[in-house]
């Protein structure tokens, strides 16, 4: 058999068992929205570990980190500084918001934003946020797919096909299995993807170098030698600044807990133990993030000129004499890395979509069996479009999706004074993220006119804070009894839940 | 505008709470994490020697402080969650 079969062959079979493990999980959950969008909140500890390590985990994992790597050195150890502190938020906020959650029915970040603020325009502001910034999201998980099947069958499978088919394998788990599918996939496909990037990141420093630090002292030997000091080079290849780097780092750190997708995987969660072991257990998957890197500068003195640097994973893996089943391997873990985000995000922008942005402007409201089948519609709506951004639309979407995470970060203040701050309110609440995210684009699409090289998100939280706070105090404060649910949260909540919740899993 | 006992208080609150010098430990460690891997600090260990455990030295700094935060969080995990056995038993 020739190469690119075998390799097929494997990455065929990999789709196969996640259709099936992914399809067959929804036997396992209520047909409530409930059930659809956070999986009963029966989630335990292992399933909901790789939920969020592989939300996180996208083929930017495979294709971009490397990327930066091998092109930007030193400047890639930024996507593991701020995920040192990213989560942490997580650990505090998270388990307040699950319990609320449990108490009102919640289900989604912004519908426990709206309820505290008292604010139904800011319920629909989110979900707008929130599809803006998926879309684009989605779109380059679609394009990493096809781009790894069309390269590694040497052009047998073209792009569109590659990414109509794996996309097939998860619209077809999320439409019928919701966050339950996701939930098992995943698992399923951290393991494979962790393996393979442990593997690749030993295994091709040793082989072409020696060893890693021997692959480091070459690098640092030659001319190259600049890109190992941080902070590393900037996107033109001269030294990127301190500035620019640190001011990255927070902003990201900011975010990170905040996407939509990620935060409202707080309301899967079975318990609230639960909750906080799995952000306790966290870095263990940001770990992964190292040979991922290792894989990067593997290729940076074998391989000049690689162009664009995100190719040089699958660069690498066409050069360098592997057997051919451990190519499929690996090019299966690229699709799962690809796929477990493209999932998550999927279902929380269809999600989101219905909850907070349509629900909110009906003036009936909608019954149980409504909103899960309009989910399922707005899933498929949402998979056409990024499909189209994918194979058809030349539009610049990395641009895009860069300065989403600026966008993300506007939502902390909102969620940190939801249970921190009594006295903040809707208005504030509002005008503060509005403002926040204006400032956040404004600087985006106009970098000459920031008055310090900062990221932009950093301007986008000082006025969204600024005019948070103000605001608030000129508004009147809201009930002192509606706020102590959030303050003081409903404590009974964790008995209750324990005696009912179906365990998805033994552990 | 006139103040009644119902409005809620004007600065932040955090719940008194039996583990929240732990917490509090947990908050420093996190922010001196922050700060170690940003400018002023991160630039006095950018170098690439010495080597530790086969990475520069700017990479492991960063993976430090991530056992670091790592570590931290963990014990106060395991100490709330030995408070919550002993509040229910």
């Amino acid at each position: 058999m020739s190469t690119p079969t075998i390799v097929l062959l494997i990455c065929g079979l990999y789709l196969l068992l996640t259709l099936g493990m992914g399809v067959w999980s929804s036997r396992t959950v209520s047909s409530s929205v409930t059930g659809y969008v956070a999986g009963d909140r029966t989630l335990g500890t292992l399933v909901l570990y790789f939920v969020l390590g592989a939300s996180v985990f996208s083929s930017f994992a495979f294709l971009g980190a490397p990327g930066w790597a091998y092109s930007r050195g030193a400047a890639a150890f930024y996507i593991i500084a701020y995920g040192v502190v990213g989560m942490v938020p997580l650990y505090f906020l998270g388990p307040r918001a699950r319990r609320i959650g449990a108490h009102f029915g919640f289900v989604t970040q912004a519908e426990i934003l709206s309820h505290r603020y008292q604010s139904r325009g800011l319920s629909v502001l989110l979900a707008v946020l929130s599809v803006i910034v998926f879309i684009p999201y989605l779109t380059l998980q679609m394009k990493g797919a096809g781009y790894i099947l069309s390269t590694i069958s040497e052009g047998l499978v073209p792009q569109w096909l590659g990414a109509l088919v794996a996309y097939g394998v998860v619209l077809l788990y999320v439409f019928t299995s919701g966050m339950v599918g996701i939930g098992w996939t995943n698992t399923f496909q951290g393991i494979f993807m962790m393996a393979v990037a442990w593997f690749l990141g030993l295994y091709l420093p040793h082989e072409m170098y020696g060893g890693i630090q021997a692959m480091f002292e070459q690098i640092a030997a030659s001319d190259l030698d600049a890109m190992l000091r941080a902070p590393g080079l900037a996107a033109d290849g001269a030294s990127w600044s301190w500035a620019g780097y640190s001011s990255a780092v927070i902003v990201s750190a900011v975010g990170f807990s905040m996407w939509p997708h990620l935060f409202m995987k707080a309301f899967t969660a079975k318990s609230e133990r639960t909750l906080k072991f799995t952000v306790v257990l966290y870095p263990t998957f940001q770990l992964f993030l190292v040979p991922v890197l290792l894989i990067g500068f593997s290729g940076v003195l074998a391989f000049p000129d690689v162009s664009p640097a995100d190719t040089i994973v699958p660069h690498l893996l066409t050069q360098i004499e592997l057997s051919p089943v451990l190519v499929g391997l690996v090019c299966a873990g690229a699709l799962a890395a690809s796929m477990s985000s493209g999932d998550a995000i999927l279902h929380a922008a269809a999600s989101i979509g219905l909850r907070d942005g349509v629900r909110p402007l009906l003036s009936e409201g909608m019954t149980d069996m409504q909103q899960r089948r309009w989910i399922r519609v707005l899933v498929v709506v949402i998979s056409a479009v990024a499909y189209y951004f994918a194979v058809f639309s030349e539009v610049g979407i990395v641009a895009l999706l860069l300065g989403a995470y600026g966008g993300v970060a506007q939502i902390f203040p909102l969620m940190f004074a939801a249970f921190y701050w009594p006295r903040g309110t809707g208005a504030g609440a509002l005008s503060g993220l509005a403002a926040g995210v204006a400032v956040n684009t404004f600087f985006l699409v106009a970098p000459h006119l920031r008055p310090f090289p900062l990221h932009e998100g950093v301007y986008g939280l000082i006025a969204n804070v600024a005019v948070f706070v103000a605001v608030s105090f000129l508004t009147a404060p809201h009930n002192g009894k509606h706020l102590r649910a959030y303050t003081h949260p409903p404590v009974d909540q964790e008995e209750a839940d324990a005696a009912t919740a179906q365990p998805l899993e033994a552990v | 505008m006139s103040t009644s006992p119902d409005d809620p208080p004007r600065g932040l609150v955090f719940r008194s709470h039996a583990t929240s010098r732990h917490r509090r430990g947990v908050a420093a460690v996190v922010l001196m994490a922050t700060l170690a891997l940003i400018w002023p600090v991160y630039p006095q260990v950018s170098s690439v020697e010495p080597y530790v455990v086969g990475l520069p030295l700017s990479l492991a700094w960063v993976v430090g402080w991530l056992i670091v935060v790592f570590i931290a969080v963990a014990l106060l995990y395991r100490r709330e969650e030995q408070n919550n056995e002993a509040d229910t038993s």
